[in-house]
């Protein structure tokens, strides 16, 4: 954001009325915590008394974050907003996603999964293209708790569902890494391996090698 | 002849005037020093605030 976006022209312009900050969230724990910061780069728009209007979460191109930020300040695509929406259009998943998105965006993942879930319920066969994303991203938020059994069972369940979609291949990666992290390193060592079997070109291969070394002493002293 | 001088000298002066008034696009950002700094300002100014959280690692 910092080389390019925020050097647009049209970002720049923005700054004539609306008072620009930057927060160095590593440093700044405390404001970090006070907003709910999940990941890196988040932008906040807040009103002039420090009140979040909505954000945005991740990178951005200048022209988009334009168009969010102007969209915002008239009341357009907030979270408030979207919700209003969805309550008129309960069937809505393209609705329901977004609320989803902005819930995991604020760190209000049990928000998050509620909306997921209820993508995965509208559309079961996925006829709209987002159960499969919806599906993933509960299994991920179980990571995120750290609470690794719940999410092996959901990275099991996304892969029986969605076999073919374009996540298959992270969630092949996130079971084996569940195992790991629930202690059965036998059975993690395996899916690792078969990993590298059928996916002898993937970028991820070097970090499964690296995992694969990582469990092996553990293993050894086991046998 | 007089009159398209006078008229072309009144059109110039309206736009050397409409160049001093126009308020200047600024060139990049002026980010405010902490977002305490940033809060007092927008209360001052009345205006909305974009804080930037961001991390290199």
């Amino acid at each position: 954001m910092e080389d390019s976006t925020f050097t647009a022209q049209n970002v720049i312009n923005l700054s004539k009325d609306i008072i620009f900050v930057k927060t160095e969230a590593k440093k700044d724990t405390v404001i970090s915590h006070r907003y709910n910061i999940a990941g890196f780069p988040t932008v906040i728009l807040m009103n002039s008394s420090g009140e979040e209007i909505d954000r945005i979460y991740g990178y951005v191109m200048a022209d988009t974050f334009v168009t969010i930020i102007e969209d915002y300040l008239l009341g357009i695509n907030t979270l408030d907003d979207v919700k209003k929406k969805f309550e008129a259009n309960p069937q809505d998943v393209e609705l329901a996603f977004r609320l989803a998105d902005k819930y995991e965006g604020r760190r209000a993942y049990d928000s998050a999964s509620l909306y997921y879930s209820k993508i995965v319920e509208l559309d079961p066969e996925d006829q709209k293209g987002k159960s499969d994303d919806a599906l993933y991203s509960l299994a991920s938020l179980e990571l995120r708790k750290k609470d690794y059994l719940k999410a092996l069972d959901a990275f099991k369940y996304f892969m029986q569902k969605f076999p073919k979609s374009e996540m298959a291949a992270d969630a092949e990666l996130y079971i084996p890494y569940c195992y790991a992290k629930s202690g059965d390193t036998t059975q993690a060592l395996e899916l690792y391996q078969k990993f590298l079997t059928s996916h002898p070109d993937s970028p991820d291969t070097e970090w499964v090698q690296d995992k694969i070394k990582e469990l092996k002493p553990s293993t050894d002293k086991t046998d | 002849m007089k009159t398209t001088i006078r008229a072309g000298m009144i059109l110039l002066l309206g736009l050397i005037i409409l160049s001093f008034c126009a308020k200047k696009a600024p060139n990049k950002i002026e980010w405010a020093v902490s977002l305490e700094d940033a809060l007092k300002i927008a209360s001052e100014k009345d205006k909305p605030i974009i804080a930037d959280f961001w991390s290199d690692g």
